[in-house]
């Protein structure tokens, strides 16, 4: 387990639930800041002193106050000091559930984790904690997608050929056979076979039958 | 009467040669066709003579209209008005003047204007005295003198201005004008001026039986033979015969008749020769010859007097035609100015027409501008507001949640009532939050059919990669969003469904998006939510259609 954790925040009740997480996680040294800057310099003693912080946990929005803030918000920060630090592991504990901003922060700036502000927000900061620990990287489920490859969405002119074969009761072999004749590629048996599965998973079709009704319902074909 | 008259006519007729000779524009005349016609004008030898030289100078004329050579023109229109003279026709010769000194009088004076000005101001001077307006001729021959470039046009002027004295009888005026020309004369010592002018003052000196007429008049005789000057010969011999018959000397007379005669066959020249046969008609003593050559002078003067009253009614016709042409002009000006009129008229409206095209474009423009402007207001209201939403509202209940989560005493309902609150308010910023244009829009699309994705959920997209989205406005990529945000959202909270497709292709100009799913459908009660939709896509413009039935999925047509 972590011995030397920061946590930025300028929420007291969340800095409460975090502090209690931790501390039930056992860590020994908890140590708090509501200011990005703080967190900053902190970070920066903790590494001169020689006793560096193992976990660095922050929020990404900060409310402006009268103090001047050298880094106004958690992502402009975290690219600082991931740059400076990358050994440091960080967790993003926000609000914010865009994808495009989970993948920036994780795929950027290099963050550990990132949990996501919920009711079952506190369980997920202890996973995601388990989870760096297992050097693994955690997202909460909301924003889980946003590494998951958008390819996967998009079906192509050759599916749409493909499931209108189908449709035409050609079995899989006849299907092939069709396409080379036709110089559509791939025409290989197996290619036809791989892309149809992919096809019944994402229409979540039972069989070839089941797939070809639900893409027609669709108006696919 | 009659001698005297034809006499005259002759002395007119020298010096209008000899006022011509000074023109060197006659002279080179000579040299080309024009010189053909200009030896019938003052030679004619046949009757049709005149008519064929009037015909020849009048195409001349029209000839250098079209040059706008007007100084040529005017010469043609002089020469014209010799001739109209010569026919009869004074008052045509009139107008014809008129017609040159008009030409004339629009030119700047230099010496080829003043030389033919003081020509036709000679013309006007002869065609006085053939009205036998004398006094008025007076005044033209005076005026042509104010013209003369040289003292020889002087002389001959002033030869006429002295016949005018002798047809007025002013035989002594007569003499001290042609004493004058005479001294002019020997200063230049041309021997045929000085011949004429001696001739000239001898024939006058000669009315008033002064002593040394005849010696005058055969001095010139003398000085002509010995130049060998056939007209001046004539003159001469013609002169003689008149002093002779006027001494009534017939034999002497009719002698130099005779050879005035010869002389006439010599020049060829009908006027000569008619004139010469007159001379020797008049001295003839056989009283039935006398009676016909006095029957035929008054036949002539009265066809004389009814031809001038011909061409004075010929005059007046043309005068009529000189009004009808100018009453023309006036309805052509008339015309002109009233088309001028027509397309100021058309002028003015096409501008006005072109005002109100401009304006209604601006204010076109102007709209779809203002339009823009309040659709980007209206973004960035939005997004304003949905994060204060995010930041506070919802940050501020996630605060609540976590603070009485610890505490037991509080039922967990509450809890759920406010995680239900939580994520509406989340809703509610989402639906509204700012849209990175700087990224891809391809990947923002993708980025949101993500956020829905889940196990029990498949987003399935066609197109989306064939779509530039370049070439779409931000405007309304703001409006594919927030309308496929808002279709997503409604079909994750009602419509059961498993799959979601969506297709993208471009129709044209406009993009086509098509969305299906295989969830309950609905009765199509547009809510708020539709409603929104709907206005989103309207306001830019495109269309949007609603497709559904209960069990049958949702269906949504959007052309933008």
């Amino acid at each position: 387990m972590f011995k030397k954790v920061l946590v930025s925040e300028d929420m007291d009740d969340i800095n409460k639930g975090i502090y209690n997480t931790l501390h039930d996680l056992g860590v020994k040294q908890i140590d708090q800041v509501q200011y990005c800057d703080d967190a900053y310099l902190k970070i920066k003693k903790a590494i001169l002193d020689e006793a560096p912080y193992e976990l660095f946990i922050t929020d990404l929005s900060f409310k402006s106050d009268h103090r001047e803030q050298r880094f106004t918000s958690g992502d402009m920060l975290l690219k600082s000091i991931k740059k400076e630090y990358p050994d440091l592991k960080a967790i993003v504990y926000s609000v914010e559930d865009r994808l495009p901003k989970v993948r920036a922060l994780i795929q950027d700036f290099k963050v550990n984790a990132y949990v996501c502000k919920s009711r079952r927000g506190l369980v997920e900061l202890t996973n995601a904690i388990q989870a760096i620990l297992s050097n693994s990287i955690y997202l909460s489920p909301e924003v889980n997608n946003a590494l998951k490859p958008k390819s996967n969405l998009e079906i192509e002119d050759f599916d749409i050929k493909l499931l209108k074969q189908l449709s035409l009761g050609l079995s899989q072999e006849e299907i092939s056979n069709h396409f080379k004749e036709n110089n559509i590629s791939p025409s290989s048996l197996s290619s036809i076979e791989k892309r149809l599965n992919k096809l019944r998973i994402q229409f979540k079709a039972n069989n070839a039958i089941h797939l070809v009704a639900i893409v027609k319902d669709l108006g696919l074909i | 009467m009659k001698i005297k008259k034809s006499f005259l006519f002759f002395c007119l007729y020298l010096a209008w040669f000899t006022n011509a000779f000074n023109y060197k524009l006659f002279a080179q005349k000579v040299a080309d066709s024009s010189g053909y016609y200009y030896n019938l004008v003052v030679n004619p030898r046949k009757s049709t003579d005149l008519a064929l030289a009037f015909t020849f100078y009048e195409k001349s004329k029209k000839l250098h209209e079209l040059k706008h050579d007007t100084l040529q023109v005017v010469n043609d229109l002089r020469y014209m008005a010799s001739i109209q003279k010569k026919l009869g026709f004074l008052y045509d010769s009139e107008s014809t003047s008129v017609e040159a000194l008009e030409l004339l009088n629009s030119m700047e004076n230099n010496d080829k204007v003043k030389l033919s000005k003081h020509g036709v101001y000679n013309q006007f001077g002869m065609i006085q005295r053939e009205y036998n307006n004398y006094n008025e001729a007076l005044k033209f021959y005076n005026k042509s003198l104010e013209f003369a470039l040289k003292p020889s046009d002087s002389i001959t002027i002033l030869n006429n201005i002295a016949n005018i004295y002798l047809d007025q009888k002013k035989f002594n005026q007569a003499i001290v004008t042609l004493s004058t020309v005479y001294e002019n004369s020997l200063r230049f010592n041309n021997k045929k001026q000085i011949a004429r002018a001696l001739n000239n003052l001898g024939t006058a000196k000669a009315k008033i039986n002064a002593p040394d007429a005849l010696s005058n008049i055969t001095e010139a005789l003398r000085i002509r033979e010995r130049i060998n000057d056939n007209i001046g010969k004539y003159s001469s011999y013609k002169h003689l015969s008149k002093y002779y018959q006027q001494h009534s000397n017939t034999i002497i007379a009719l002698k130099y008749a005779n050879k005035a005669y010869k002389v006439a066959k010599l020049i060829n020249s009908a006027n000569f020769i008619n004139d010469a046969l007159s001379q020797i008609i008049d001295l003839d003593k056989n009283p039935k010859v006398v009676e016909y050559k006095r029957l035929s002078d008054s036949l002539n003067w009265s066809r004389r007097i009814g031809e001038n009253k011909f061409a004075s009614v010929k005059y007046e016709s043309s005068e009529n035609i000189r009004k009808a042409q100018e009453s023309e002009i006036k309805f052509k000006t008339s015309q002109l100015e009233k088309e001028k009129e027509e397309r100021l008229k058309l002028l003015y409206m096409s501008i006005v027409g072109f005002i109100m095209v401009l304006s209604g474009a601006t204010y076109f423009i102007l709209k779809s501008k203002h339009k823009k402007e309040k659709l980007l207001q209206v973004y960035n209201t939005e997004t304003r507001i949905s994060k204060k939403v995010h930041d506070e509202v919802a940050n501020d209940i996630y605060h609540l949640m976590t603070k009485i989560q610890g505490h037991h005493t509080i039922e967990e309902t509450v809890l759920d009532d406010l995680e239900h609150i939580y994520f509406k308010t989340r809703d509610i910023s989402k639906e509204s939050s700012i849209i990175d244009f700087n990224n891809d829009f391809k990947e923002t699309l993708e980025d949101l059919f993500l956020a829905f994705q889940t196990n029990e959920l498949s987003i399935v997209t066609k197109g989306v990669n064939s779509i530039d989205w370049n070439t779409i406005s931000d405007l309304k990529k703001t409006a594919i969003f927030r309308v496929l945000q808002e279709l997503l959202t409604n079909m994750k909270k009602h419509s059961k469904a498993s799959i979601t497709v969506l297709k993208f292709q471009k129709n044209n100009a406009d993009l086509e998006i098509n969305y299906n799913d295989n969830g309950i459908g609905s009765n199509l009660k547009k809510h708020n939510g539709l409603q929104n939709v709907e206005n989103r896509i309207v306001s830019l413009n495109g269309t949007i259609t609603f497709d559904s039935e209960i069990n049958r999925g949702f269906k949504v047509k959007i052309t933008i």
